[in-house]
């Protein structure tokens, strides 16, 4: 299925979950924020969140800034 | 002498705010950190870069420390309020500094979309400090709207060019019942100093530490200048005159004044 | 949050110590600085204070010729009514008090009005006793649609109204309020107040925002100097000044310091201010809000009103009479108070020249009122 992540198309395997998406792209789960369609997913919902065809997700990190 | 800053119901000695961006090396940060004496530090919020694997800069960041996520990127209230949030859910705490950029020129803040994410934010529970420019109708529309400090550019971000909104800094300082927290253009610490002379509740300082050739050298001189600039205004300095002398006697009349009997 | 709030709040000051604190060289900081504070404000009233009279002088010189220029406005007060159902005990009008009482009829109004436009005075002050009954709002109003014919501003001095009677007045023509809370310290208040609606402190201490949420162009406050310890009441005034500016920017305030005088009946104030002490307290509320008017009315001598113009005073009345029908009426039935200065409004205009001040009779002009004057003689620049 495709879905939306950062703005750009991804394919992802049919009925991944959050958690799965994390870490195939190999990222520090402790430290991401996602939100999915516009909401915040808090971490504790990461592993049973399905995503469905057509979803956009934003992956954010906390970065040095003034 | 206890003199602490309080803001947002919590208490902080040092008044150098922090900025962590721009630094060559993370491995910096901790030690600019604490030669700066800095307890409030702001981070900011991007997007992760799936090329390249970053590390995670809260690992750097020392313990008991506030952090205060900017809004940097937002430009309306809309995203900043959307930054805000998801900044506290990333576990920063409620600390917030409002930063709204619509003009992509001179990087000036737009304060009437920061009324508006004040506005809401307070009511989300946020302790909102919102970066403006220094006005002072903005500033009350702020504190009306329940903002924790007010904290007025000193020059144009990243220009390192110093008080340039000297006057009407000093007019915030004055009119709002607020901490003024100056933000953005000290580049120098005699700057910092100057500021808190005029008797501004701290500076926030980014830049000018971070570009120096010895940022931790630097941080230890504007954690000074700070509390020189502190102290001074604390201990109130001494006149200077505005006239060379007085002129002709105005009050000379009352010289033979009878005892009034009314 | 009203200022009774704030008055609340300011009660628990302690005076004499905060007067103790002060020393010459936080006097000379405070003369140096560009936006005082309140407690600067307390130490340039404060006895040691005194010894730099002349330095805060010149500060408050420079600060009113910035801010105004060399101008003074002059307005008159006309009175049209004594009736009073209040029993102050320091005023001539008086519930108590066996005078003459009358009311100006419409047509005596008109004629006072003309007596006193020809004058060339453009700014004008009606006063009446608290009668809700015989001089009430529309009474009120009346007088102004036939005074409005005549002045450019049009000010009220009144027994204190409702947001709404503000609003009413001031769509009939009325710019600007005058309301003194006579003594701040509101034991003292009490004492002298002991019967009649007035004896309501707080809702006279609140009506110049309810005039300010009416939104009325000018607001005018005042003690009256003599009734409480001067230096605390003025304070008090500067702070209520203060707070309106703060809450109502867009409104132009200012201040009176009216003096006690001898009237009729047989009050004398308790706590005298001598000359010097008037000029502290001028000198002291110019530096603190240099942007505010300062009026002095005729109460006070010739002499001592030309020295105040220097010091700070922006605002002055001309050619008064405190008596009802006093702008025609040549044998003057009994004033509220006794005039010191007698001087004509052409007199205070030459002398007022002669100071090297301008003279002004008119600072402002009401675009909306779309009301032909007869006498327009002062045009706009
Ligand atoms: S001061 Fe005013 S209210 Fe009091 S007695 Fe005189 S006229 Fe009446």
């Amino acid at each position: 299925m495709q879905v939306k992540i950062n703005g750009k198309a991804a394919e992802l395997p049919d009925n991944s979950s959050l958690k799965d998406l994390l870490l195939a792209r190999e990222l520090p789960l402790d430290v991401v924020i996602i939100e999915l369609n516009g909401e915040i997913i808090h971490r504790g919902q990461w592993e049973a969140l399905k995503l469905s065809p057509d979803d956009s997700l934003e992956v954010l990190r906390i970065i040095s800034g003034g | 002498m206890e003199d602490k800053l309080e803001i947002g119901g919590r208490q902080v000695e040092s008044r150098l705010f922090m900025g962590t961006g721009k630094f060559a090396d993370y491995r910096l940060i901790p030690e600019v950190i604490k030669a700066s004496k800095a307890q409030v530090i702001t981070v900011a919020l991007r997007r992760v870069d799936f090329g390249t694997p970053e590390e995670n800069m809260l690992n750097y960041l020392p313990p008991g420390i506030i952090l205060m996520p900017n809004t940097s990127g937002a430009r309306n209230a809309a995203e900043a309020i959307r930054i805000a949030r998801i900044a506290r859910a990333a576990g920063c705490g409620n600390w917030v500094k409002i930063e709204v950029v619509s003009d992509q020129k001179y990087l000036l803040p737009d304060n009437f979309e920061t009324v508006k994410a004040i506005e809401v934010l307070v009511k989300d529970g946020f302790v909102v400090l919102p970066y403006m420019s220094p006005d002072l109708m903005a500033a009350k529309r702020m504190a009306e709207a329940g903002a924790a400090a007010i904290m007025p550019l000193g020059a144009p971000i990243g220009t390192n060019r110093g008080l340039k909104t000297r006057e009407l800094i000093q007019i915030l300082i004055s009119e709002i019942n607020l901490p003024i927290i100056v933000d953005a253009g000290i580049g120098r610490p005699s700057e910092a100093a100057e500021a808190m002379e005029l008797g501004a509740a701290a500076v926030l300082v980014n830049t000018a530490v971070a570009t120096a050739d010895n940022p931790v050298l630097m941080a230890e001189a504007f954690a000074q200048a700070v509390e020189a600039g502190r102290k001074a205004y604390l201990s109130g300095p001494g006149a200077t005159r505005h006239f060379a002398e007085a002129s002709s006697p105005l009050t000379g009349f009352l010289r033979n004044e009878r005892s009034e009997s009314v | 949050m009203t200022f009774y709030d704030e008055i609340l709040r300011l009660k628990n000051t302690d005076y004499a110590a905060a007067f103790e604190r002060v020393t010459p060289s936080q006097i000379a900081r405070i003369l140096a600085k560009t936006e005082l504070q309140p407690q600067d404000f307390l130490a340039l009233l404060s006895p040691k204070a005194s010894l730099a009279l002349e330095e805060m002088a010149q500060v408050a010189h420079r600060l009113s010729l910035r801010h105004f220029g060399r101008t003074i406005l002059l307005y008159t007060p006309l009175y049209l009514s004594n009736y009073c159902v209040n029993h102050c005990v320091y005023c001539g009008f008086n519930a108590t008090n066996d005078i003459q009482r009358r009311k100006l009829t419409l047509a005596e109004v008109e004629l006072e009005a003309k007596a006193i436009a020809q004058t060339g005075l453009q700014h004008l002050l009606i006063l009446t006793g608290e009668s809700r009954q015989r001089s009430s709002v529309s009474y009120i109003k009346e007088c102004v649609s036939v005074l409005r014919k005549y002045f450019s501003s049009i000010s009220i001095e009144i027994y204190p109204l409702s947001s709404e009677e503000y609003a009413e007045l001031i769509a009939a023509g009325v710019d600007g309020l005058t309301i003194y809370q006579e003594v701040y310290d509101d034991n003292i208040y009490g004492k002298l107040h002991p019967k009649g609606p007035k004896r309501d402190y707080r809702f006279r201490l609140e009506a110049p925002e309810r005039a300010g949420q009416a939104q009325i162009r000018a607001i005018n406050i005042g003690a009256l100097l003599g009734l409480g310890e001067w230096r605390s009441e003025v304070f008090l005034a500067g702070m209520h000044l203060a707070y309106l500016q703060n809450k109502f920017p867009e409104i132009e305030i200012s201040i009176s310091l009216p003096r006690m005088r001898p009237q009729f009946g047989d009050y004398r104030p308790e706590f005298p201010v001598s000359d010097r002490d008037l000029v502290q307290s001028i000198l002291a509320l110019r530096l603190f809000m240099p942007r505010a008017s300062i009026t002095i009315s005729t109460r006070e001598n010739a002499e001592l009103r030309d020295n105040l113009i220097r010091l700070g005073v922006t605002k002055m009345s001309a050619g008064s009479s405190t008596a009802i029908g006093g702008h025609t009426d040549a044998k003057d039935g009994i004033g509220q108070f006794e005039i010191s200065d007698k001087r004509s409004v052409d007199e205070m205009r030459k002398t007022i020249a002669n100071l090297g001040y301008k003279p002004v009779l008119k600072d402002w002009h009401d675009l909306n009122l779309g009301v032909k004057k007869d006498n327009e003689t002062v045009s706009i620049s």
